[in-house]
């Protein structure tokens, strides 16, 4: 399968992570969830995925919206299951806060743009030591991720939707059993692609957290 | 990192003699920001680091390119030659109107521009260098690009050795030292700024293994493009007259910067390097005060280059209030301890058990904290062999957002807390004094500012720089949770204290993490972060020209890029002391 190629403006990884960072700010995540969509979007990027386009999409349509920060409330079976439309960023977090309470294999329902959950792979496979492994399905889609000793593959059957909205149910597993089937590896990149439009978004975002210059300010604050 | 009492195994080899070891200093005395805006240069400096390491593996210099003309416009190339990998200056000079000359961030225009380019640029690379360095933040770098800088004329001193070397003459040694340089940066990106090659992909090179060595090199590098271009306007002014700097004057000559509000927020944003920064240093105080005796030569050095230090802060020139006083205090306590230690150099004192322990002891009791900072750093210089090596551990690769462990329950928090963050616990956060300052960002030039939170409406843009009001909110929400409850648990119903979580869990693993004073004080003083990183950097004459923004010097009697290949050792180490009398 191709990676979808709608970049064409070149970052370093370290702007792609600042300018997540104050674009989910921006849209009013927490900092700490800010931070980390930043490091999601960053490890993302490294690996080919194109996680800016994935997260302005994300914004885009999410923004001013409540509750679009929802979390399940504990890893009880059916707090992961229940029918609330789930956020990938807050997600990862309250998955990364339980590691210490994961199960072999935990499943989620309702996950929003799962491709922002992906990473969640890497803070396992450190916890654990184990290689690990991240599956979504929805009508159309199975897609697999594969995290081992740092070398990620995915994995797809049916349409390769990365960009999907809405997975019906994800599959996070310690421990994962490696497929035989190559699949696709995601070598690390050094630089993160964006498309113009993305930029142009996740930028006008991101400036929500600047403040406009005064005159005043600009003589009393300014270094 | 460790801060236990062990010492290192380098004591088995050095010859040391050592005693049961003294403690690390507490982060309660180390962490307030009036001890962190008094530190100075150390051998641990990033600046000694490079310049140690230039002498040691005999990096060589080469000028590429000099296509300037008479105006003093035009481009200049300069390569160092390292043992696997060359790193090229690339620098653009420009012509610029006095009245445009400014070391504000918010200036347009520079007397010159640089890029600091990995490996050796083509004519490809240097058309596009000249399309988007001059403009700086509004060019665009590649990966091929390690860092973006510019810098500005000391006029008067310009004019000065420009007008003088025209003349066939020399200038005044007593004038040159009064500033110390010819140009001044006025920003320094590196680490993926404006499309530049990320920290992360050059971090494994052993050139890159200490922090911020990339910008010490694009530094050492514009100050022998500064001597190159001050003699060829010299040589434009009276081509038959004309006559270059001499080796011991272009030594002295320095780069000056200056440094704005930019850089206070990095130190709170990267807790885990400030840490390692800190932790370094306080070990190596640590081992040197543990050393149970001290031959004469370990002495004899101390000794000498205390002297040097006078000198130095004789000529340390500021007209920022607070600093002059502390300059004129400084100098007072630097003959007390000559005093001191003259008693303490001759025999008996030579033969004196646990002379560094007894010497800083009194240090605290007698001398200002300038002038015990200053007595920190004099002592690790005899005891290359002790302090060294701990320069590897100032590095780290930490992660944006570390891992939160949820397990830790909401009394583990509490206790934590308390044992990391009395100092923020016991401010009353009502008054508005205690929190009269807010740090936002500008929209305009994306750079980190202080306002004050009552005259202007900043709530909405306030950064999380404020980590003592964040930790005593959290402290206030833990007072409603069980003790047995999660933090995991505590966070699905408070993201809002989700970077607090991760900030205090990070301070109670590493104990230098955090500043123990409040940075959103009214009478918090912005200048006392800037001289801490600053003094980690190597820099010298901290001239603080408000509470905000300073100008320092760095390279100040290094040896100059043409001289490396006759730079010895000790040279390469001591060069920061002074020895020319003016």
């Amino acid at each position: 399968m191709d990676l979808p190629d709608t970049a064409s403006v070149d970052l370093s990884l370290g702007e792609a992570e600042a300018l997540a960072r104050n674009a989910a700010r921006g849209c009013h995540y927490s900092w700490g969830q800010a931070a980390d969509c930043a490091a999601a979007v960053r490890w993302l990027e490294l690996h080919q995925l194109p996680a800016l386009h994935c997260l302005s999409e994300r914004l885009r349509r999410m923004d001013n919206i409540p509750g679009k920060a929802a979390c399940p409330a504990s890893m009880k079976a059916q707090d992961l299951m229940d029918s609330t439309r789930l956020c990938p960023i807050a997600t990862a977090g309250f998955l990364t806060d339980h590691m210490h309470a994961l199960s072999a294999t935990n499943e989620l329902s309702l996950v929003e743009d799962p491709l922002l959950l992906v990473p969640v792979l890497h803070t396992l496979a450190d916890f654990s030591g184990y290689p690990t492994s991240l599956r979504w399905t929805s009508e159309s889609t199975d897609i697999a991720f594969y995290l081992d000793a740092g070398d990620v593959k995915l994995m797809t059957t049916g349409s390769p939707a990365l960009l999907i909205t809405l997975a019906d149910k994800v599959t996070l597993t310690k421990a994962a059993k490696l497929p035989s089937d190559p699949g696709m590896h995601l070598p690390p990149r050094t630089r993160a692609r964006i498309s113009p439009r993305d930029l142009a978004y996740l930028t006008e975002l991101a400036n929500r957290t600047r403040a406009p210059e005064s005159a005043e300010s600009r003589a009393r604050g300014a270094g | 990192m460790n801060t236990s009492n062990s010492l290192p195994s380098a004591y088995a080899t050095s010859g040391a003699q050592t005693r049961t070891p003294v403690a690390c200093r507490p982060a309660d005395t180390v962490m307030r920001l009036s001890r962190l805006g008094a530190f100075h240069q150390s051998r641990l400096s990033f600046m000694r680091v490079f310049t140690r390491r230039l002498v040691r593996e005999r990096w060589r210099y080469e000028r590429q390119h000099f296509a300037i003309d008479a105006e003093g416009v035009g481009y200049a190339v300069y390569t160092l030659h390292g043992p696997a990998r060359a790193y090229s200056l690339v620098a653009f000079s420009h012509k610029l109107a006095d009245e445009d000359r400014s070391d504000r961030v918010i200036a347009e225009a520079w007397d010159a521009t640089f890029a600091l380019f990995d490996g050796i640029p083509d004519k490809n690379d240097l058309a596009r260098l000249s399309e988007n360095v001059p403009g700086q933040e509004a060019g665009r770098l590649s990966e091929r690009e390690l860092s973006l800088s510019r810098a500005n004329r000391s006029m008067r001193m310009w004019q000065h050795v420009v007008s003088s070397l025209a003349a066939g003459k020399q200038p005044e040694l007593s004038q040159l030292l009064e500033v110390g340089y010819l140009m001044r940066t006025t920003a320094v990106y590196g680490s993926g700024k404006f499309g530049a090659a990320d920290r992360q992909s050059i971090a494994s090179r052993p050139e890159f293994a200490e922090p911020f060595q990339v910008e010490m090199l694009s530094v050492y590098l514009t100050r022998g493009f500064v001597v190159d271009l001050v003699e060829h306007m010299a040589r434009a002014q009276a081509p038959e007259k004309a006559t270059t700097l001499a080796p011991d004057i272009a030594r002295q000559l320095g780069i000056g910067n200056s440094t704005g509000l930019g850089m206070a927020p990095f130190i709170i944003n990267h807790p885990t390097l400030f840490n390692n920064w800190i932790s370094a240093r306080e070990q190596a105080l640590q081992r040197v005060r543990s050393v149970a005796k001290a031959s004469t030569t370990e002495l004899a050095l101390f000794a000498e280059l205390l002297e040097r230090t006078r000198l130095s802060v004789s000529r340390w020139r500021t007209d920022h209030p607070r600093q002059s006083l502390r300059i004129a205090e400084l100098a007072d306590d630097l003959a007390l301890l000559a005093n001191k230690t003259e008693r303490f150099n001759t025999p008996p004192g030579a033969s004196q058990s646990d002379p560094w322990d007894a010497l800083y002891r009194w240090g605290e009791q007698s001398l200002g904290i300038e002038a015990q900072e200053c007595l920190v750093s004099l002592m690790l210089e005899p005891y290359a062999h002790l302090v060294d090596e701990l320069s590897a551990s100032m590095s780290c690769a930490e992660p944006s957002a570390p891992h939160i462990d949820g397990s830790v329950s909401v009394a583990s928090m509490r206790a934590a807390m308390e044992r990391c963050y009395a100092w923020a616990l016991s401010i009353d956060w009502q008054q508005p004094a205690s929190r009269a300052r807010a740090w936002y960002v500008s929209q305009e030039k994306l750079e980190p500012r202080l306002g004050e939170r009552y005259a202007e409406a900043l709530d909405a843009y306030e950064q999380p720089l404020g980590p003592g009001e964040d930790a005593a909110k959290l402290y206030r929400t833990l007072a409603s949770w069980d003790d047995e409850q999660s933090i995991a648990a505590l966070l699905v119903r408070h993201p809002e204290h989700r970077h607090t979580v991760r900030r205090v869990q990070t301070a109670a693993r590493l104990p230098y993490a955090e500043i123990r004073d409040n940075t959103i004080d009214a009478e918090m003083q912005p200048i006392d972060m800037l001289r801490c990183k600053l003094s980690f950097l190597g820099a010298t004459q901290f001239d603080p020209r408000s509470d905000r923004w300073l100008r320092i010097c760095l390279f100040a009697g290094a040896p100059c890029p043409s001289e490396l290949a006759n730079t010895c050792g000790i040279e390469a180490d001591q060069w920061i002391y002074p020895t020319l009398q003016a």
